[in-house]
């Protein structure tokens, strides 16, 4: 029985040649914007996302409130002091903690300058613990060491070519705010746009170098026991508002697991994200309408046809399912195709792209799930437009329908 | 002749209400999302070009080069200060210019605490310049010369629950990273909510309550007979020398503030066009149902074509007859989609500007009216012409003999 169904289905199809062709392109147009931009949306949300998120999830970010516009730490009106590091490793729950220096400057190499951003490591036991919980590791030459005077290690991007003209190799001398540095090691690559472009130094030289005094722009606590991160949070919030004098509600300071950083940033990119995706959806409604046309077009040259059906026995219910799986088909059909085309298109976009700039941004990433998604939303966007001609067509009545003439 | 053929055109698609009405619904939909997205692009485009007209085109800034993900690099390393300041005003061809320091602030009122820009100008001695480059106007209360305990607010402090819960009024105190200030002012809104929460105070202010003492910005005013693309050049090139920078190792910017808002507009265009674009796609899938519907009704005509050719009509006179069906289905879809893209532009831009974001407003032109019409038009024209070329080529018996 439904066989007959897809039988019939797929002989009126064949009748209307052209017609239902120009059917499954309207949705096909459609469904392949989508999948093309939800594809290049999804890459580029997933390449965004992995810039920040270099941390493990077992920290928690500690940084003062301020209208944080340029790199952690500015901006700020009342910074972090240095022996909270000493007080928040000391509660209960937290393993570790270091406090971070991020300062822009300028590098010169090979008579090129760049504008980047330099940090510290501290000395001590703590370099170990910062090296493993940002996870930085050299891949050429060496990490720094607490002996190391006038030495820096330097950001992956540095070993390129393209950075600053030449690849900068261990042994070079480089320019860091105009003091003469010897070049220790490059980082291994993190794809994390800061860290690749930073240049990491000893603490005390870079408090130095840039007058800094007893200050952090951001603390790191490593909480080993993933259950506690929340317990943890709220002891040290409980500790810095003690400290920072301020009651509860109206802290000047965020302790924030990785996740949640990264949840604000994505939700403004998903927003963009919708945005783009509702304007490209409009071109698969109007698919749908196409295939609604389609439908009550194809029921009025088949009412004759109906009639027969309904005087040998069909009854409304079959007929109405007769137009509805083919409207549904046609749906179907659209996306199947479409999703071949959107993913080629993707692609070609990309491949165009990396030809003029280079950028780890450019990632197509197309699930499973979108594609049946998509399949899925295609179909029932067929079946949609199908039901109003259905429901028509099911209602006719055979005497009508019989003594209806072309 | 041709009044009779367009009477039989209209009749055809009146005798397909329903067929019609859904060709003519999926035009409307692809021309109402592109005029009101084309109305949103050019509102924003007008008010670029209406701020750099007040501008003036004899302004320039000078910022330091950095790092900046977003806005203004504060605390940077790389220092503009007095001897920079002095250095410029030496140049030959600047008028004047002063520096503008522009510092984060912790502002509480009424035990609330947010944060802001605060910025400092030289109202006293540079209050043209400074009012000319911000492109503000006073709403409410007075300027500011060289007070030590006063600022005049943006709009937003005004309104309830946009920057403070409770609205800030004229004379009422509010605290700048722990000091007292009272405010002198208000201005009028500038449409997004990062300016219209700024706070300017008196550059003496700035130095002696904040201990500020780097510019973030450095403004100059050119002098008449003097190109400001050249001046630049040459303020660089001084700047350069006194930083004891080599060439193309500068760690500042000099730039025209028409080349700052070309930059600007550009990357704007670059944004509006794409989401155009994709709408553009709808449009596309219009005209393939358009298509679709006019070879659906050639179908059912072909015994009348037969007919009409019988009795002697030239091809060409049913080829004028398709395309001007689907033309009409068209362009009749672009007219209500036009009236539509106009109240909903108008209602979400009421919407958008409540939310503090006047700066996104819809601008409907004749010519954006006008394009849309005529691009629909254009596209039932197109859509059209194959099935009506089709239908036009027809045979008089085969078509006749068409059951």
């Amino acid at each position: 029985m439904i066989n007959d169904y897809f039988k019939l289905s797929y002989i009126s199809f064949k009748n209307r040649g052209l017609r239902s062709w120009l059917t499954v392109l309207g949705i096909l147009i459609g469904i392949a914007a989508v999948i093309s931009l939800i594809g290049l949306g999804e890459g580029l949300r997933f390449a965004i996302s992995s810039q920040f998120s270099f941390l493990s999830t077992d920290t928690l970010t500690v940084q003062a409130s301020g209208l944080n516009a340029g790199p952690p730490g500015t901006g700020v009106i009342k910074p972090l002091k240095d022996y909270y590091v000493k007080d928040i490793e000391n509660i209960k729950g937290v393993e570790t903690a270091f406090g971070r220096i991020i300062e822009d400057t300028k590098i010169e190499f090979n008579d090129k300058i760049d504008f980047t951003f330099a940090a510290n490591i501290p000395e001590g036991k703590k370099r170990k613990d910062m090296e493993r919980v940002i996870g930085l590791e050299a891949e050429k030459g060496r990490m720094l060491k607490d002996s190391d005077i006038d030495k820096v290690l330097l950001g992956n991007d540095y070993g390129k070519e393209d950075k600053m003209g030449r690849a900068i190799n261990p042994g070079d001398k480089v320019l860091v705010q105009s003091k003469k540095f010897d070049v220790i090691g490059l980082l291994k690559k993190k794809g994390n746009f800061i860290i690749d472009n930073s240049i990491i130094i000893n603490e005390k030289e870079l408090k130095d170098l840039f007058n800094v005094n007893d200050t952090y722009d951001i603390i790191i606590a490593k909480v080993p026991n993933r259950n506690e991160m929340s317990l943890v949070k709220e002891r040290i919030e409980k500790y810095l508002r003690k400290e920072r004098d301020v009651k509860e509600g109206e802290e000047d300071f965020t302790v924030q697991s990785p996740q949640q950083t990264l949840k604000n940033i994505d939700a403004t990119l998903f927003a963009v994200q919708i945005f783009i995706y509702v304007i490209a959806g409009i071109s698969i409604i109007v698919g749908g309408i196409g295939i609604s046309n389609t439908m009550y077009t194809s029921i009025l040259e088949r009412t004759k046809q109906i009639g027969i059906m309904k005087s040998i026995g069909a009854k409304n219910k079959d007929i109405f399912t007769l137009f509805l799986i083919e409207s549904g088909l046609l749906g179907f059909l659209g996306g199947l195709i479409g999703i071949l085309f959107g993913i080629g298109i993707a692609y070609a976009l990309i491949f165009i792209g990396k030809l003029f700039l280079e950028s780890e941004l450019l990632k197509v990433k197309i699930s499973f799930a979108l594609i049946l998604g998509s399949l899925l939303f295609s179909f029932i966007i067929g079946s949609i437009a199908g039901i109003l001609p259905a429901i028509q067509a099911s209602k006719l009545k055979p005497v009508d329908a019989l003594r209806y003439a072309k | 002749m041709n009044i009779a053929l367009i009477k039989y055109s209209l009749e055809s698609l009146r005798k397909r209400k329903l067929r019609s009405f859904l060709t003519i619904l999926s035009v409307l939909i692809g021309i109402t999302a592109v005029t009101i997205l084309i109305s949103f692009g050019y509102g924003i485009s007008d008010y670029v070009s209406e701020i750099s007209k007040k501008m003036g085109d004899d302004k320039l800034i000078v910022q330091a080069r950095g790092f900046s993900i977003a806005g203004p690099i504060m605390d940077s390393n790389v220092i503009l200060d007095d001897s920079d300041l002095k250095k410029i005003n030496e140049v030959n061809g600047v008028a004047e210019a002063t520096g503008i320091y522009m510092i984060s602030a912790e502002v509480e009122f009424n035990k609330q605490k947010i944060y802001s820009y605060l910025m400092g100008s030289d109202y006293k001695n540079y209050k043209g310049l400074v009012n000319e480059v911000y492109t503000l106007n006073l709403m409410e209360g007075k300027e500011l010369d060289d007070e030590n305990d006063k600022a005049l607010l943006g709009y937003n402090y005004k309104i309830k629950d946009k920057v403070f819960k409770q609205p800030v009024k004229l004379r009422d105190k509010i605290k700048v990273n722990g000091i007292d200030i009272k405010v002198a002012g208000f201005y009028e809104e500038v449409g997004n909510p990062v300016d219209d929460s700024h706070l300017y105070m008196a550059k003496e202010a700035v130095e002696k309550l904040f201990n500020a003492s780097n510019y973030q910005f450095i403004l100059i005013r050119s002098s008449q007979s003097e190109n400001p693309t050249k001046l630049a050049e040459v303020i660089k090139d001084k700047l350069r020398k006194h930083r004891n920078q080599e060439e193309g190792k500068e760690d500042f910017f000099v730039q025209t503030f028409e080349q700052v808002i070309a930059t600007f507009s550009s990357v704007l265009d670059i944004i509006t066009l794409t989401v155009i674009l994709i709408a553009l796609i709808s449009l596309i899938v219009a005209s393939v149902n358009i298509m679709n519907t006019m070879y659906a009704s050639i179908l059912e005509r072909t015994k009348e074509i037969g007919v009409f050719k019988a009795i002697g009509a030239k091809n060409n006179a049913i080829l004028f007859i398709f395309v001007l069906e689907s033309g009409i289905l068209s362009l009749t879809g672009g007219i209500i989609g036009v009236l539509l893209g106009y109240s909903l532009s108008n209602l979400a831009g009421n919407i958008i500007s409540k939310a503090g974001y006047s700066v996104f407003s819809p601008l409907f032109t004749w010519q954006l009216v006008l394009g849309s019409l005529i691009f629909a038009f254009l596209i039932g024209i197109f859509a059209g012409l194959f099935p009506a070329y089709k239908a036009s080529k027809l045979k008089p018996i085969d078509a006749l003999r068409y059951e």
